[in-house]
């Protein structure tokens, strides 16, 4: 892999500190036997040491598929451009050895189903102690001890009885958390969560953000986030980048985006969640007509102009650029930005 | 619907309901009523016996023990012949659009199926199909589509037409919106709504989303390992919660609102769901309650009327009042 220096820190972010994760103009598509799909386009993106940034969107925006690329993780028939660079090293074109030596030790996973992604005929143990024995060259003694703590790290009681446990024998949320332990194994600086507690009840939701919290805090770890839930988001991102059919539509600061909408689509979203009524007005669900658009290639267009209360002929013939949102620090693609007719600042 | 000259007889009522799969204790005896035209939410995290309970209403199962009458007449025990009449009373949504509707069908056959079971003619069928399509706010045509070339939105749609197209009296959902987008989640919950509202018919929602309970709920039945922890009006629940778990959910659920959910206590329960084969002694509560004390474990609480709502817990006392788990919580 080539090593690349990195001088330039994230261009939409000014004033922050160096991204330890850099991805620039990542697009990804795929060749199906129904023809092209362009499911990620041009998204540009960075993750700080000790941040939490929340990849937003519905299915079918490209957020999964944006964080597998990532590092490789997507199947033949996809095509990945642009640049990922993971502490000074380029992942995108990365040879598999080299990629070997990436995953797990500078950037590793969590995925939303804990169930399909352990082994049911391993014990927890031999399979937290698998993942330090290729990384961290470790014996069978060490890699048993070290598994205990981390174990212990993300909050499981029990840890040297756990390990002699199978997966089947664990509830939802303690296979979650073993799927953190595996992935904090080999001190990755980059921790991608994908819909981590889409599975799993609130109570237990509740203690896994818990433990995202505390690596990022106390590992220093630069955490993605990718969920769906707009609850979890508010509890837990720093940051928040909102997607729309394979494209970046809105980001920024968690606060200021919850506060100051800009993007219809983003604004659609926050309306479209039930809330906690403050007073008794029967007020309806905002909902956002039609579907998220497949897209063969990338068009010069707004995607979301089909679905817009706002679009007019320019959104539908001209891709809005990713800028400074009026009266706001955040960014937003779209000609004709919600003003601050949005939600009132808390 | 006759509004208040019903009062006096649920739609629906179970009384000490029980179910058993074999060892597992999935319903341990469950009372709850749905009155005419009321929404009532039944809220519990997934291993409380939620969805069995609405399995057990519209007799996709066989109650171990209690009964379970709809409009006054106990149906719980009857045979398949003699339910049959009373099924068009009751219908039922499911979570998953896709795996509930037979692709080999058209929507049109799908929705006129419980029709055709019912015994209506074939011309009776097609109108009141084009009306009930209608009703879910769906085209005409699309009656001659399959289920796989619909959106899951859709597909929720043709769902509900099809459990309304019988005109029950009592809807349950269960999980309906789960399987849903955000912004599809919310046109299935805008339509629930306003059918409910104006076809009247009462519906038992079941779900884990709280925030969907307090958009469509009239009263809110919370469920913990197959027995009722708590029961309240809307009101009642979010605004005043007296059973310990009903706290804990509250708090757990985060609101999509960063300014306010940063400021919001939360009380993270320890431990995880017991095994419903072998639940804890007492209160079945007492093993993840921050406030549990020695009473807990061994007697187990009775379900209490208290102010309008009903409470199992030791920790309240007859005028509702008790300790708030949120308080014993570190703010985060």
């Amino acid at each position: 892999m080539s090593t690349v220096t990195t001088t330039d820190v994230d261009p939409y972010q000014p004033g922050s500190g160096t991204p330890l994760l850099q991805v620039r103009d990542l697009s990804v598509d795929f060749r199906t036997e129904d023809g092209h799909v362009c499911a990620v386009d041009q998204v540009t993106l960075a993750a700080r040491a000790g941040e939490l940034l929340a990849v937003v969107g519905e299915s079918g925006c490209g957020k999964s598929v944006m964080a597998m690329a990532l590092s490789s993780l997507l199947p033949r028939n996809a095509t990945v451009t642009g640049s990922v660079e993971l502490a000074g090293h380029q992942l995108v074109g990365a040879s598999a050895s080299d990629l070997r030596r990436v995953r797990g030790s500078r950037i590793a996973y969590i995925f939303q189903e804990p169930m399909t992604s352990l082994n049911p005929v391993f014990t927890v143990g031999r399979q937290v102690a698998e993942v330090l024995r290729v990384h961290e060259g470790m014996d069978r003694r060490q890699a048993l001890d070290r598994a205990a703590e981390l174990l212990d790290l993300v909050g499981i009681a029990n840890p040297r009885e756990r390990l002699r446990q199978y997966p089947h024998q664990l509830s939802g949320g303690l296979r979650q958390r073993v799927m953190i332990a595996m992935a904090v194994a080999g001190n990755p600086e980059v921790l991608v969560a994908d819909e981590p507690t889409t599975a799993l009840d609130v109570t237990v939701q509740a203690g896994i953000l818990d433990v995202l919290r505390d690596l990022r805090d106390r590992l220093g770890a630069a955490v993605v986030l990718i969920t769906h839930d707009l609850g979890v988001v508010a509890d837990i991102a720093d940051r928040v980048l909102v997607m729309y059919a394979g494209r970046v539509v809105e980001r920024g600061d968690v606060h200021e985006l919850f506060a100051r909408p800009r993007h219809h689509y983003t604004m659609g979203l926050l309306g479209a969640v039930p809330t906690p009524r403050i007073d008794e007005q029967e007020e309806r669900l905002r909902e956002i007509p039609g579907l998220v658009p497949t897209l063969e290639r990338p068009e010069d267009r707004c995607t979301f102009a089909d679905r817009c209360p706002a679009a007019d002929d320019t959104c539908r013939t001209h891709q809005p650029p990713l800028e400074r949102a009026p009266e706001s620090n955040h960014e937003v693609a779209c000609w004709h930005p919600a003003g601050t007719e949005g939600k009132e600042t808390r | 619907m006759t509004g208040e000259a019903a009062t006096t007889t649920a739609v629906c009522e179970v009384v000490d309901l029980v179910k058993h799969f074999g060892p597992v204790h999935a319903v341990d005896g469950l009372s709850l009523r749905v009155d005419p035209g009321e929404v009532v939410a039944l809220v519990g995290e997934s291993g409380s016996g939620k969805s069995t309970v609405g399995r057990l209403i519209v007799r996709l199962l066989d109650p171990t023990a209690g009964t379970v009458s709809l409009g006054g007449i106990d149906v719980g025990t009857m045979s398949r012949r003699a339910l049959r009449p009373h099924r068009r009373t009751v219908s039922i949504v499911f979570q998953d659009p896709a795996s509930s509707l037979d692709p080999r069908m058209t929507v049109g056959g799908i929705v006129a199926e419980p029709l055709r079971l019912h015994g209506v003619a074939r011309a009776d069928r097609s109108a009141r199909v084009r009306e009930v399509l209608e009703q879910v706010g769906m085209r005409a045509g699309v009656a001659e589509r399959f289920p796989h070339e619909l959106s899951g939105g859709q597909r929720q749609r043709v769902s509900i037409a099809r459990a309304l197209v019988s005109e029950p009296r009592l809807l349950v959902a269960d999980e309906p919106t789960s399987a849903l987008d955000v912004s599809v989640q919310a046109s299935v919950l805008n339509l629930l709504a306003d059918l409910q509202r104006d076809l009247g018919f009462a519906c038992l929602f079941i779900t884990h989303d709280l925030a969907a309970v307090e958009y469509l709920a009239d009263r809110v039945v919370v469920m913990y390992l197959g027995k009722v922890a708590e029961v309240g009006t809307r009101e009642q629940i979010f605004e005043h919660p007296r059973h310990p778990y009903t706290q804990a959910l509250l708090s757990a659920a985060p609101v999509p609102d960063p300014a306010r959910q940063r400021h919001r206590t939360r009380v993270v329960l320890s431990g995880e769901l017991p095994s419903q084969i072998d639940p804890p002694s007492g209160c079945r509560f007492h093993t993840r309650c921050p406030l549990a004390v020695e009473r807990c474990r061994t007697e187990v609480p009775a379900l209490r009327e208290i102010g309008g709502g009903s409470v199992a817990c030791h920790l309240v006392d007859d005028d509702g009042a008790g300790p708030d788990v949120r308080d014993t919580a570190e703010p985060v």
